[in-house]
């Protein structure tokens, strides 16, 4: 039987700490939020609600859910699809293919074109992100400033002697996948592809301190995702379920709605 | 397979580079792009499960496919058009014939006069010879890609509005061809010419690129050729041509969402990003080939164009193969 790649996230163990949202940044040398892109491909929405001492927050990792059903993929106009399903269930991305038409942007339900300001407080986030056409990707390390002037050093000149971009850039290898994106096209999760395919965890399984997160293949009984799966079948919930995509990430929480 | 690696490289000469990346069905699944389907004579390209093909046993080369495709994705293997401009430019009355029919004179040859069918190839020859030239179609009528002709005619008759010179010569009697007599010392230094040509090509040929990237933007060889050719005219002729050869795109402001989209769906880099996001692009419009893939794609239907000469001219050709 094909693998079916999948993620639970126990958000009873989970305290909201983002290790997870830094290991991905540093694995996938995804650029800081600008231009209302976020390039957080594992983000946070957050919920505060009530009036003190009333009060009640939420805290919910999201990353792309990889759906069975992705809208991504469906509209994806390019032959053969920039944005496709993989054989083992993941959702990938190939840039070579990728026009930036932002197509996928729209249609996913836990995407958006633009995030506004609310997104810095966790009231909205986007999994998948664009590389404006015609601007610079990895924009923030040509800045030329010195914080301290004659002291410190620029952005720019931290590329220069590290020869990487960005300095610390982590070459990996992954199929279809670039470390480091181009202009003009977007770039989601891809299940840290390039570390499963050597039989490792993803980034930000390997980080999580509480083991929150748990990754594997759905198809295999025996596999850590499917225990968790079986284990808590009542209350396991998936994002924006309503919207029929059928994601393969699911939140495990047994009070109260742990979606925001 | 041929024993010879050379022999492979020149018979693949003759054939057609399809680049994928280019085409509009490729691009954006929706669009009904089917200029090339609907003239190829013999059906040789379809559309297939992988996308775009050309299948070569079925093709006979009429090359015009090649002349209707508004984005370059069909590409001739042939040396570069400018090269055979050159070999007219010397004579005082060109006559370019094809390689189809090699008992046929002239100056210089295609491998089928098929691809002056694109009025804008035509157009940027009569710029660059700037004066009449001749098509020897003497042998055409008995030539399975006679069917050419009717839409080389059309072509012509387009062009010959605005810079006559395109002469159509269907009989012998007609054709004014003047071989240049060569001395021994002349005929072995264009052995020479000719053979470096020759082995340029083969060597271009043999590092073949690869494949573009859809993201890539690139113009189709013939509107690079034309801009150019109109970089050398007077800035009178050049701002007068430029007007009418070229639409013009507007945004409408208030239907723009600044997604960007068209951007990345332009082949031909002719939507540039904006200044700031959220802004309409901005029209290059000496880059835009009038492939309609930007107002197939605008689902909020915010991009008006107004075809230019060109592309008016294209859409004779390409109502008269439905």
């Amino acid at each position: 039987m094909s693998k079916k790649y999948g993620m639970a996230i126990d958000l009873h163990k989970c305290v909201g700490c983002g290790a997870c949202a830094l290991a991905c940044k540093n694995e996938n040398n995804t650029e800081a939020r600008s231009d209302g892109q976020s390039h957080n491909w594992a983000d946070f929405v957050m919920k505060t609600e009530g009036v003190f001492p009333k009060t009640r927050y939420t805290q919910m990792p999201v990353l792309c859910n990889h759906c069975s059903e992705a809208p991504c993929v469906m509209v994806c106009p390019v032959t053969p699809k920039a944005m496709f399903k993989a054989a083992d269930g993941s959702t990938l991305h190939n840039q070579g293919r990728c026009i930036g038409c932002r197509q996928c942007q729209d249609a996913c339900p836990y995407s958006e074109l633009v995030l506004d300001d609310a997104s810095n407080r966790g009231e909205n986030s986007s999994v998948i992100s664009f590389n404006l056409h015609g601007k610079k990707t990895q924009s923030a390390w040509y800045d030329k400033t010195e914080l301290i002037p004659g002291c410190t050093a620029s952005a720019a000149e931290v590329v220069q002697k590290a020869g990487g971009l960005p300095p610390d850039v982590n070459q990996f290898k992954s199929g279809d996948y670039q470390p480091v994106r181009k202009a003009g096209v977007v770039e989601k999760c891809i299940f840290c592809q390039h570390k499963v395919a050597n039989g490792e965890q993803p980034a930000c399984v390997e980080a999580c301190p509480a083991e929150a997160r748990i990754f594997g293949d759905q198809n295999d009984a025996a596999s850590n995702v499917s225990k968790v799966k079986a284990a808590n079948k009542k209350t396991l919930m998936r994002y924006k379920e309503d919207e029929g995509t059928e994601p393969n990430v699911f939140y495990v929480r047994s009070y109260g709605d742990p979606t925001v | 397979m041929l024993p010879n690696p050379a022999l492979k490289m020149l018979l693949a000469h003759q054939g057609l580079k399809v680049e994928r990346s280019r085409c509009v069905q490729h691009r954006y699944k929706p669009t009904d792009c089917d200029r090339c389907f609907k003239i190829c004579p013999s059906g040789a390209i379809r559309w297939t499960d992988d996308g775009l093909h050309w299948e070569e046993s079925d093709c006979q080369r009429c090359l015009l496919c090649v002349a209707v495709c508004p984005t370059g994705a069909l590409v001739a293997r042939e040396l570069p058009f400018v090269h055979t401009l050159k070999k007219l430019a010397a004579e005082d009355r060109p006559v370019l014939a094809c390689s189809g029919r090699p008992s046929t004179v002239g100056h210089a040859r295609l491998h089928c006069l098929g691809l002056l069918c694109n009025p804008e190839l035509l157009l940027a020859s009569s710029l660059a010879l700037g004066r009449p030239f001749q098509l020897n179609l003497t042998e055409c009528r008995e030539c399975p890609n006679a069917v050419m002709l009717p839409y080389l005619k059309i072509s012509a008759e387009q062009v010959s509005e605005s810079v006559a010179h395109a002469q159509l010569i269907e009989q012998t009697t007609d054709l004014d061809y003047h071989e240049k007599s060569v001395s021994r010392r002349e005929f072995f230094s264009l052995l020479r010419r000719q053979s470096k040509v020759a082995a340029h090509s083969l060597a271009d040929a043999l590092q073949e690129m690869p494949d573009r990237s859809f993201g890539d933007k690139a113009l189709p060889a013939r509107r690079m050729l034309l801009l150019q050719l109109l970089k050398r005219l007077s800035d009178d002729q050049r701002v007068d041509l430029t007007g009418r050869l070229f639409p013009t795109i507007d945004f409408s402001g208030d239907e723009c969402t600044g997604c960007t989209g068209c951007v990345g769906l332009c082949p031909t880099g002719a939507m540039l990003p904006p200044a700031m996001q959220g802004q309409p692009p901005k029209a290059h419009v000496q880059n835009c080939t009038e492939c309609d893939l930007c107002t197939a794609f605008c689902s909020s239907d915010a991009i008006r164009i107004k075809p230019g000469k060109l592309g008016l001219m294209a859409m004779e050709i390409i109502s008269a193969s439905t």
